[in-house]
């Protein structure tokens, strides 16, 4: 199992593509669009120039650790008590995003393709999976992802240009939504729709050349940015801006609206043939990190074994008999602002406190 | 041998066991090396546009140098100028 192998560039941001786009096939972009009505477009470009502000920040703040991700920077703000609070918060913030990813499409694929199927055969699929490449090493898990993204951004390209032409201009009207307040205030929130900031404190150590790092973070956000704005603009033209109460499933029912004339129609399998492989690759990736968080707290040689403890802690926690209507407040509520805690305040935080502690040591010398 | 396996999945889960099959068949060929390069170069490590990348592949006549990730002792196929009987004429 090789989990020492560094990711190059290309590897890298095709990683953070996969982690931060994964989003859309979970019901974010329903909840986004929900929140601000048809403000959608005028309130992605200005949540996505708030974080990109933000990552430049970030970028700016870790310059100063070499080689170093979120837990071995508070190892080094605040000592082992830190270290344990941070990587037990990343723990719970991943485990809480994969589960969320997990249940819901898990529960969307139940729905349309298995209505004779209990969920736990297609869970257990997934968790299989998980297993496989985390055991196989990180080498095959961050190749693959070379192969996965290009059709992804493809995809959401051809469902982009498929169903803009047939929409009614008027749905994307009034731009700015239902109120100022509504789009710039309330909308704030939606920043939890771009996670880059959640995901890239993790990659620095695993970069083969860490110049490359804020390269990485800018390509990969950008990518992710233009992906995520393609959807919800679809999103919005095709299931308009009155609010629902009850999520639908956004992206399978944008899918199923593809069709290239008469010849080409429902092609909805292939796409999600193409989700499926994306959520496979992303739950392994965050039980890669969930691993490495684990190593570095307890200092455990071989991982092997906490894959096993986290793909069925994931699995059960799967199986926990939560209805939709709790998932789906997991989702909008709970998953949301956890996100912006996390992204916008617990890791700003420790990197302030760091690059002032390293200002201060250089001071006295 | 392995379209037996991928029958049996397909058989059982349809797409979803397909696409596993997939995603485990390819994971496990990412990790394999032959003669020490990497299964799928030059598409998986990505090695650049340049160079007969196996993306962009150019005419036969241009293909004036080998691979990189061979790493040969000769890097240079052929001469500039392949098609002599064209400049002399």
């Amino acid at each position: 199992m090789d989990n020492h192998y560094q990711i190059g560039k290309v590897e890298a941001i095709f990683i953070i593509v996969i982690l931060s786009t994964s989003k859309l096939i979970a019901n974010f972009s329903f909840y986004f669009v929900n929140t601000v009505g048809s403000g959608v477009i005028v309130n992605f470009i200005y949540i996505g120039i708030i974080d990109f502000a933000f990552m430049i920040l970030l970028i700016y703040l870790q310059q100063k650790f070499q080689n170093s991700d979120i837990i071995d920077i508070s190892e080094q703000v605040g000592g082992k008590l830190l270290k344990i609070l941070c990587g037990l918060v990343c723990i719970t913030v991943l485990i809480l995003s994969a589960f969320i990813t997990l249940k819901d499409f898990s529960s969307i694929i139940q729905k349309v393709y298995f209505s004779n199927f209990s969920i736990i055969y297609i869970l257990m699929f997934f968790i299989l999976a998980v297993l496989v490449a985390n055991f196989v090493g990180f080498k095959s898990l961050a190749r693959i992802n070379l192969l996965i993204v290009p059709f992804v951004i493809m995809a959401i390209l051809a469902t982009f240009f498929s169903i803009i032409a047939k929409i009614n201009n008027k749905s994307l009207t009034p731009v700015f939504g239902d109120s100022y307040y509504k789009t710039f205030i309330t909308g704030l929130s939606n920043v939890f729709m771009i996670s880059n900031l959640s995901y890239v404190l993790f990659l620095k150590p695993l970069l083969k050349n860490e110049s490359d790092y804020k390269k990485i973070c800018i390509i990969s956000y950008i990518i992710s940015w233009i992906c995520i704005l393609l959807v919800l603009i679809v999103t919005e033209l095709l299931f308009n801006s009155t609010p629902s109460k009850e999520p639908s499933n956004s992206v399978f029912l944008l899918v199923r609206s593809v069709n290239f004339g008469s010849f080409i129609e429902r092609i909805d399998s292939l796409f999600i043939l193409l989700c499926v492989i994306c959520i496979f690759s992303y739950l392994s990736f965050v039980v890669f990190l969930i691993n490495r968080i684990f190593k570095k707290l307890f200092n455990i040689t071989d991982e092997k074994m906490i894959s096993y403890i986290a793909c069925t802690f994931l699995f059960s926690l799967c199986l926990f008999p939560i209805s939709l209507s709790a998932l789906y407040y997991l989702e909008n509520y709970v998953y949301r602002y956890m996100i912006i805690l996390f992204s916008f305040a617990f890791e700003f935080s420790i990197l302030i406190i760091g690059n002032f502690k390293k200002r201060i040591r250089k001071e006295k010398t | 041998m392995i379209r037996f396996i991928y029958i049996i999945l397909g058989y059982f889960a349809g797409f979803l066991g397909i696409t596993f099959g997939f995603f485990v068949h390819f994971l496990v060929l990412s990790s394999k090396s032959s003669f020490g390069i990497p299964f799928f170069t030059p598409y998986i490590p990505f090695l650049g546009l340049e160079n007969n990348n196996g993306i962009f592949v150019e005419a036969v006549w241009r293909r004036e140098k080998r691979d990189n990730y061979l790493n040969t002792k000769k890097p240079d196929l052929q001469e500039h100028i392949s098609m002599k009987w064209r400049e002399n004429g």
